[in-house]
């Protein structure tokens, strides 16, 4: 069952004659649970991509689709309330809260849509995780990996419709970036939890079910 | 320039970036310039008001001496003025000779003038010069101050008729002027001025003699005001001429006794300085400049350590570059030099507009008075003191900053970000407790404390104005008004002539009328009073035998002259008794006497007298016949008490004179020629403006040779007094307040700048604007409740500690704690606190998510 859905999305900056074609009428389908790579250079538009699958921009045209809902009709606020509940986002520099312990930084999406959290999902994501006994710690005594593991939880903790990860292992060794992408598959198939994935990197890639490749604002690969 | 040394001129690089940095910091240098402004107008306030201070009272002085001049040779004779004249010493000398002064026509009974011959160098140094008109030269020709003609209902016009009748020495003339010119009268003057010719003096040298040292009579006395070569201490100059001119004077242990001495003194307006003459005024000057130093400081100091922390891994850059540390350090104070250059003369202009604005009200505050014209003049000194103060507190301020970008190491400047303080020092965060989750409140507690310093420093710096509101409210308060008015008059009303008001009680012709005191008696409003008698010098005194009443005066035998009272009962029972016991029926029996002690203005005693209760003192009572004395007989009486008397109510106005009381039956007796001085008295609860009413017509319509003075008079005075702490104080504590409320916004703005990122992020995983905003309104509340617990905490030690310890110098001062003036300002500072972080978000949050994602 598609729980993502783009069709015919296009972003285009600037005005004619000098118009740049970040994406250029794109369409695609991401079925529930599916471990999806989209791969291309940099400049190619997969970020462009992934900020509107994430309901962080906004298209020239198209459309994008999660869970049946069309993001182009929310406004601002809602569309926020809406990514609360729908997306999880990784980014490549981890983007944890300084201020906040590894716990805190984890449950804040619940926190902010002043949910309780789910005690035993939660250590079960902490557990695969291996974040045990990093609770308590302040994301700046941690290194990139565990950094980034806790950005992973985070992203799970909520239970989004689909999870965005944008380069996950952008800012890590090469040893460190296989650990971290091991788990990240493992635990996307614990939770049957959707998860799309940005990178240059088809190494990486290969990870995924399935690669699309664009390039130039297009859709070269599909995949299977 | 190429150096042999070092290589290489790299100064234009330097410039070149330090001009690139300057323009890339916009908002930085925004809110540097207000910082250095707002300082820059405290300096130049307090400058301009101590320099103010410093000329009017210089000015008024010189016109309440009755004109400049350093050193004035009083009650001379010409010989003298010939001898002296001469000496190379005198730059300018200025020669008056006193024709008359007693001026018999009527309508000068409350206005006092004299008829003199000035000089025009004395013309000049007494601000006499007409200002219509010409000087006298015929010698019928005569000029006046306006008020004097207005006294004798002549109009000031050029060629009217002044018809004067005056007494020389003893002798009455009367003569008539013709008015040739006139110039208006100084407001500080008490006496006014009529002037004639050297013409109408030289004919009349006969009569103008110079009699004094034989009868005291003033007419052809010469007084010399002298203005020495170049500056220093004029007392020694004018003891040069005198030594140099065979004369002497007390100062330079002369005594009236010695043939050739002379009144010579300096002139108060030369005297000393007005602020080491008033240790308050220099002691509150010193406080006012370190608090500015302190505030300027919190501000500049938190404006460059954010800056400088923005642009750390540029400056992590540099040094990968090769940049030392001297270059960033120059490349910092240069841009604070060219925010200096723009903002110091700013701050110059408009502190300079706001002392003068502010002088009135000081000058009210003092024995000054500002209706009496203030002067401020344009002084480069002001100017240049502020500019060095202003320039002091900025790059102290810089300092540490400009030592933090210089030591930045090149590796780590360029991981750091603000939590991570480890580009300086290697301190990790602790780790944190608990699992409560990661509540709005709680996150923006945390985010304060993310730089301690910072936060320290704007609550420390919007506490500082809430303090210094709160103490200026405090003073204020403090002032009792009851204790105030007290010192000066502690009865509702005091009735007297005309004279005694003008200080003049024992050269007045007149007494208070019985037929005043009986009308006072009469009037329904009036409750209780009593009068007061004593002697005048000229005719009769007394004197005692006991030396330990110093006094200047003396009879023949050298003991001490003193002043004897007698007052009625009302008089009596309102005395302070300070030693002893007043037993009335003891005192009437005629065996004993009051003593009176001389007191400060706080009240506490001056004890100069060896003299206890019990003692006995002999009075002995002395007929004056001109400047010689006669002692006639003599009483012993037994000091039954040391009262505290009050110097406006109970004496005729002089001071310097041991006074003595007694009732007034028992005085009258010794007397042979006894006046009614006053007669103080009370009226009926809420009756003060009627009695006022009747007075005023009383003493213009009835008798105009009598006037009045009331409490009222004092409390409006009072009020001058309260106002100025508050004007002043309080328009200090604002720009202070104004520099903390822009240190509150240079830090949540640059917070909020380089937490950008941070927000587009939580916003990205689901933090909505709203909660955006509240989370800002909570660090900005946070500032809030920390600066009114320090402010709280530091107000409270700050008044116990600091403004009691002042107080207890003010002798009119009631300690009251006050909390009143922070509470009253705490609601604005909690909505000022949690509505601007969000007001200044909304700036911020124009650039879309994606956008501030990106950003690194």
């Amino acid at each position: 069952m598609s729980i993502l859905q783009v069709t015919d999305l296009k972003k285009y900056y600037g005005t004619e004659p000098n118009i740049t074609k970040a994406l250029d009428g794109i369409s695609l389908s991401i079925d529930e649970g599916e471990f999806v790579a989209i791969v291309g250079t940099s400049g190619s538009g997969k970020s462009t991509l992934l900020n509107m699958m994430g309901g962080l921009d906004i298209p020239t045209s198209g459309n994008v689709k999660v869970r049946g809902k069309e993001l182009s009709g929310l406004k601002d606020e809602q569309l926020t309330i809406f990514r609360r509940h729908n997306i999880g986002f990784i980014f490549q520099n981890y983007n944890l809260v300084p201020v906040l312990n590894v716990y805190e930084n984890i449950v804040l999406p619940i926190e902010l849509d002043g949910d309780t959290v789910d005690k035993s999902f939660m250590d079960d994501v902490v557990r695969l995780l291996v974040l045990g006994d990093k609770l308590d710690n302040m994301p700046n005594n941690l290194s990139g990996g565990q950094q980034q593991r806790v950005a992973i939880a985070r992203a799970l903790v909520s239970k989004p419709a689909i999870i965005l990860a944008d380069e996950p292992t952008g800012n890590l060794d090469s040893k460190t970036s296989s650990d971290v992408l091991g788990l990240l598959k493992v635990t996307s198939n614990q939770f049957k939890q959707t998860l799309v994935m940005i990178t240059h990197n088809n190494e990486v890639a290969q990870l995924a079910d399935r690669i699309i490749r664009i390039e130039d604002g297009r859709i070269s690969e599909q995949g299977v | 320039m190429n150096d042999i040394l070092f290589g290489n001129n790299n100064r234009p690089v330097i410039k070149k970036l330090s001009n690139r940095y300057f323009k890339a910091n916009r908002s930085r240098n925004v809110i540097a310039i207000i910082a250095i402004v707002l300082t820059t107008i405290l300096f130049t306030t307090i400058f301009t008001l101590g320099s103010g201070l410093i000329d009017t009272v210089h000015d008024q002085n010189i016109r309440k001496a009755g004109g400049d001049g350093q050193a004035v040779l009083n009650y001379i004779s010409d010989n003298i003025y010939e001898d002296i004249q001469g000496s190379p010493l005198i730059d300018r000398i200025a020669y008056t000779k006193a024709v008359s002064y007693r001026l018999k026509n009527s309508g000068l009974e409350k206005w006092r003038s004299d008829l003199w011959y000035m000089d025009d160098t004395a013309l000049e140094f007494a601000r006499y010069q007409p200002t219509a008109g010409h000087r006298p030269e015929a010698e019928n020709e005569i000029i006046a101050d306006t008020r004097t003609l207005e006294a004798l209902g002549i109009p000031a016009k050029i060629g009217e008729t002044v018809s004067l009748a005056y007494d020389v020495k003893g002798v009455e003339y009367t003569t008539d002027f013709v008015l040739c010119g006139f110039w208006e009268t100084d407001s500080l003057s008490n006496i006014g001025r009529l002037i004639v010719s050297k013409a109408f003096v030289d004919r009349h040298s006969d009569i103008l003699s110079y009699t004094y040292p034989a009868d005291n009579d003033y007419s052809g006395v010469v007084t010399a005001y002298i203005m020495f070569h170049g500056k220093g201490d004029v007392e020694a100059k004018l003891h040069q001429i005198l030594s140099d001119t065979g004369y002497t004077c007390d100062t330079m242990g002369g005594s009236p006794k010695d043939d050739n001495y002379v009144i010579a003194r300096v002139s108060p307006a030369y005297q000393s300085n007005v602020l080491s003459g008033n240790p308050a005024m220099l002691f509150s000057g010193i406080v006012g400049i370190l608090l500015i130093i302190v505030t300027g400081y919190l501000i500049i100091y938190n404006i460059f350590q954010i800056s400088v922390i923005q642009d750390i891994q540029s400056y992590g850059q540099l040094k990968t570059l090769g940049t030392t540390k001297q270059q960033i350090k120059k490349l910092i104070n240069k841009q604070v030099l060219k925010l200096s250059f723009i903002s110091i003369p700013i701050g110059l202009l408009i502190g300079f507009i706001i002392g003068c604005a502010l002088m009135p009200f000081l000058m009210n505050g003092t024995i000054y008075t500002a209706d009496a014209g203030i002067k401020v003049t344009v002084n480069p000194a002001i100017f240049i003191g502020s500019a060095t103060f202003a320039f002091f507190t900025v790059f102290v301020s810089v300092r540490k900053p400009a030592k933090i970008a210089g030591a930045v190491s090149a590796i780590e400047a360029v991981r750091y970000t603000e939590n991570s303080v480890g580009a300086f020092n290697k301190r990790k965060m602790k780790k944190k407790k608990g699992e409560h989750g990661a509540k709005i409140y709680q996150m923006a507690l945390a985010n304060l404390g993310r730089n301690r310093k910072r936060t320290t420093l704007v609550i420390m710096s919007m506490a500082l104005s809430m303090i210094l509101f709160n103490t200026v409210f405090t003073l204020s308060d403090g002032f009792d008004i009851n204790k105030y008015v007290e010192k000066f008059v502690n009865t509702d009303f005091v009735i007297s002539t005309a004279d005694y008001f003008q200080f003049r009680f024992e050269v007045s012709g007149i007494d208070l009328s019985d037929s005043f005191v009986d009308a006072v008696r009469q009037n329904e409003n009036f409750e209780d009073g009593g009068r007061l008698y004593t002697s005048r010098l000229l005719e009769e005194s007394f004197s005692t035998d006991n030396k330990a009443f110093g006094g200047y005066n003396t009879d023949e035998n050298g003991n001490p002259l003193i002043d004897l009272y007698g007052a009625d009962d009302f008089l009596l029972n309102d005395m302070e008794v300070i030693e002893g016991r007043i037993d009335m029926e003891a005192l009437k029996s005629g065996k004993y006497i009051l003593l009176s002690v001389e007191c400060d203005d706080d009240g506490s005693i001056i004890e100069n007298t060896d003299v206890h209760v019990g003692d006995t003192v002999r009075i002995n009572h002395i007929i004056m016949d001109g400047l010689s004395s006669k002692t006639e007989e003599s009483y012993d009486f037994t000091i039954m008490a040391k009262v505290r008397t009050n110097e406006n109510t109970t004496t005729t106005r002089n001071t310097g004179t041991t006074r003595f009381y007694l009732p007034t039956e028992n005085f009258l007796p010794l007397c042979d020629n006894s006046h009614l001085v006053s007669f103080p008295f009370n009226v009926k609860s809420n009756t003060v403006s009627e009695m006022e009413e009747f007075l005023d017509h009383y003493v213009n319509g009835i008798e105009p040779n009598m006037d009045f003075t009331s409490k009222e008079t004092y409390i409006d005075s009072f009020h001058d007094l309260t106002s100025l702490i508050v004007t002043i104080g309080g328009a200090l504590s604002i720009i202070i307040g104004f520099i903390g409320i822009a240190n509150f916004v240079n830090s949540v703005l640059t917070s909020i700048i380089t937490r950008r990122k941070e927000f587009a992020m939580l916003q990205s995983i689901g933090m909505t604007g709203k909660q955006l905003k509240q989370m800002l309104s909570y660090e900005g509340l946070y500032y809030a409740v920390g600066t009114i617990l320090v402010s709280t905490i530091l107000g409270i030690i700050s008044s116990l500690v600091i403004v009691k310890g002042i107080s207890n110098g003010i002798w009119f001062f009631t300690y009251h704690f006050v909390m009143y003036p922070m509470l009253a300002v705490y609601p604005f500072l909690l909505i000022l606190t949690i509505l601007l972080p969000t007001i200044l978000y909304r700036q911020t949050a124009k650039v879309s998510i994606v956008e501030r994602l990106r950003q690194n």
